[in-house]
């Protein structure tokens, strides 16, 4: 699904992520964590086709990352979520159908809508939304286009306990569909009970990868013991 | 690619209709726009009264305007800011399947389009007096055409200037654009041995850009022989440029990303009346800065000003602004000397002295340091609101006076025999600059909960200036009737006056100064 091979991006005399390779396989959940300035973001903005890669490549399901074609086949739901302050959480929701060019989308929005109590939020412009609706407003827009791979960069940031609940739901939901997901974050307690793989980065290199049965082996230890074992 | 376009279209549409509707919703909003209907009938009002504008008059005003445009591309290239897109953009549009080109294609038209609108605003604006200096509708279009030529030419340039900037050396790209676009207009100056004849030189209209688009403005007012050739350079250079930033159009997202970021963060801190002026300049970046500990409560303020200012600047007390007060005063008296204008040194001094009072009005609600009234530890720290005030202005304050005195210490000498007057001048100055600092308390106490603080901006400012003016219109007044009773130099008893007044009025808003910060919310 997801075939990142030796992925170098370099700021000037910089190198924010260092020769990374992995792949994502469909329906599988990978965790990429790692203490602040790791390069977590860097690595997915630069999947996403954000940041221009120094050397590498990636692949999104056969196809070059920054290509029109591989961008119909993801989602990718930013850190920081903008939206349009003038447009309405509904015609936010239009905007994108229109953009990836879907079809009968309106059901599967509504139910979105309510699995995050944004359903009477519907008409309300972006900019009298709070930063953890906003943020459901962007995860909603992305669940739509219903690719085959998901990208999310800190998505528990500035959500309500319900609306974490809802997305950790949301993973298992897609993972379920057949999707991959990829999922960034610092927050370790938030998808150590849901991913199948974890990478471990630190310094813009990935240090330690696998499922959290075989990094933890025969300790009986949690995922914030071992992922501060692996970066101290 | 239409399909593409109609989507993009599409979102537009709807963000402008629902621009308007929330005035439906949110009636408060409706303020700024009903602001600017009556500042506008008033002002096509009181143009019409006036008869006749000379030729010189449109032909400063046309250089000013565009110069201004230019100066502020230039700086928006500097603080990594000129950008076609917003964050929403960036985040739905630079990830869905609609080919950047056409991204670009429509982003570059809707700026254009928005742009070709303030000109045309701008137009009707001024269109009384142009029509009563005799100028027919068509050849109002001349003029229109002249300006939005520039502003086409202008963004184009700054969103590549910005991308080589990611590459190459941003300050080299700068320097650049500086040599190009800047520095030949002082050509016409130095011919003419004159700015005000320098600007108004036809020579000046062969100056690329600047130039050309005034040889077209100017055309309102007498056909040039030279229009033709001033419209085609103009077009091709528009032309040219924008088919180089469509042909390098499929790899821009990278480098749009920060100045994107920037001019988002920009933008939202103007709408919050937040945004500052500061030159990204670190000296002592990464030098240890030992002061002494004892600021203890409220001087707690002038001890973290002083830090900062110690890592921005050569010194607490004195940075590049001291360097720019020090060239304005030894420039003023060259120029003087070169007979560049032909006003005494105390009258030319006098005026400086108004102008940069203006610009520190206009600019400083968003600069000088009100951001501390945001801040919770301001009310929490266990202090007099006063001494807190007092400690929060304490630095920038001295500074002003340091850098007043580099003002004027150089004319004084110059010129002894007006040294009581410089010397009232400077103490007028501060006085004035002080009230400017108590202003903006005031300013940010009472509209602080505004959505938008950029559209309120010329409402709040013209608040300002009558707050400001207040206290000198009293002092000039004193001084007419002092005047008549006692003899002695107009200027002297007007300078004395002011600063009198303006002592009188701080102490009194230092006394309410508990009263505003309490009604303070954030």
């Amino acid at each position: 699904m997801l075939k990142v091979t030796n992925l170098t991006k370099k700021y000037k005399n910089f190198t924010a992520v260092d020769n990374v390779s992995f792949q994502i396989n469909k329906g599988e959940i990978v965790g990429l964590i790692g203490p602040n300035g790791a390069g977590k973001s860097t690595t997915i903005k630069s999947i996403v086709g954000l940041l221009r890669i120094t050397s590498g490549t990636i692949l999104i399901n056969g196809k070059i990352n920054d290509s029109i074609d591989a961008k119909k086949d993801f989602a990718y739901i930013p850190e920081f979520p903008k939206l349009y302050d003038n447009l309405s959480v509904w015609e936010h929701i239009e905007f994108i159908a229109q953009a990836y060019k879907i079809e009968n989308y309106e059901n599967q929005a509504i139910k979105y809508l309510e699995k995050y109590d944004m359903l009477d939020k519907k008409n309300k412009l972006a900019s009298d939304l709070s930063k953890g609706m906003q943020q459901k407003v962007s995860i909603i827009c992305n669940l739509i286009i219903d690719p085959e791979i998901f990208f999310f960069d800190e998505p528990m940031i500035g959500l309500d306990p319900k609306a974490i609940k809802e997305t950790k739901n949301i993973f298992l939901y897609l993972k379920n569909k057949g999707k991959s997901v990829f999922i960034s974050t610092h927050l370790l307690d938030s998808i150590e009970k849901i991913c199948d793989t974890i990478l471990i980065m630190k310094d813009g290199k990935i240090i330690t990868r696998g499922s959290i049965e075989e990094l933890k082996g025969a300790k009986k230890i949690t995922l914030e013991d071992l992922f501060l074992e692996a970066t101290e | 690619m239409m399909n593409e376009l109609k989507i993009l279209i599409n979102k537009d549409i709807n963000q402008i209709k629902n621009y308007f509707r929330e005035f439906k919703e949110n009636k408060k909003k409706m303020l700024p726009i009903l602001f600017y209907i009556l500042w506008f009938i008033f002002m096509l009002n009181s143009q019409s009264e006036t008869n006749y504008y000379s030729i010189n008059y449109f032909k400063n005003l046309s250089f000013a305007i565009l110069s201004v445009l230019l100066i502020i591309s230039i700086t928006n290239v500097y603080f990594e800011r000129t950008s076609y897109f917003n964050m929403a953009d960036v985040n739905f549009l630079f990830t869905a399947p609609i080919s950047p080109k056409t991204i670009l294609l429509y982003s570059i038209f809707k700026t254009s389009w928005k742009q070709l609108l303030a000109a045309l605003f701008m137009f009707i604006f001024l269109s009384p007096s142009l029509i009563s200096s005799g100028i027919l509708f068509p050849e109002i279009l001349l003029g229109v055409m002249g300006y939005a030529l520039f502003i086409f030419s202008l963004e184009p340039i700054c969103f590549i200037a910005s991308k080589l900037g990611k590459k190459y050396n941003l300050k080299a790209i700068i320097l650049i654009l500086l040599l190009f676009l800047i520095l030949p207009i002082t050509i016409p100056m130095i011919i003419e041995k004159s700015i005000i004849k320098g600007i108004q030189s036809d020579l000046m209209n062969f100056i690329p850009l600047i130039g050309w688009s005034r040889g077209i403005f100017m055309s309102m007012f007498k056909i040039s022989s030279n229009l033709f050739i001033f419209i085609f350079l103009q077009l091709s250079f528009i032309l040219i440029i924008n088919l180089y930033i469509l042909k390098t159009a499929s790899n821009y997202f990278e480098d749009m990303l920060s100045s994107t970021e920037n001019k988002s963060k920009y933008i939202e801190n103007k709408k919050r009346g937040k945004s500052k002026f500061k030159l990204k300049i670190n000296f002592n970046k990464n030098k240890k800065i030992s002061l002494k500990k004892n600021y203890y409560g409220s001087k707690a303020f002038h001890f973290k000003n002083k830090l900062i200012s110690y890592r921005n600047d050569f010194h607490y007390l004195f940075g590049i602004e001291t360097l720019g007060f020090f060239i304005l005063g030894i420039g003023a008296i060259i120029i003087r000397n070169i007979k560049f204008y032909d006003y005494s040194l105390i009258t030319f001094f006098t005026y400086l002295t108004i102008i940069i009072l203006y610009i520190y009005t206009l600019f400083s609600i968003n600069t000088n340091g009100q951001e501390e009234l945001d801040m919770p530890f301001f009310y929490l720290i266990p202090d007099s609101n006063i001494k807190k005030i007092i400690s929060v202005n304490q630095l920038p304050v001295e500074r002003m006076i340091l850098n007043s005195l580099i003002l004027f210490i150089v004319p004084s000498i110059v010129d002894f025999k007006n040294i009581l007057a410089y010397f009232l001048m400077f103490i007028m100055f501060n006085s004035i600059y002080i009230v400017i600092k108590f202003s903006n308390i005031l300013i940010r106490s009472i509209f602080r909960k505004e959505v938008d603080f950029t559209l309120m901006l010329p409402i709040i400012k013209i608040f300002q200036l009558f707050l400001i003016a207040i206290p000198s219109l009293i002092g000039v007044i004193i001084a007419s009737l002092v005047n008549n009773i006692i003899n002695f130099d107009l200027q002297i008893i007007i300078f004395i006056s002011i600063f009198l007044s303006n002592i009188s009025i701080l102490l009194i808003q230092l006394l309410l100064m508990d009263l505003i910060i309490s009604r303070i919310e954030i």
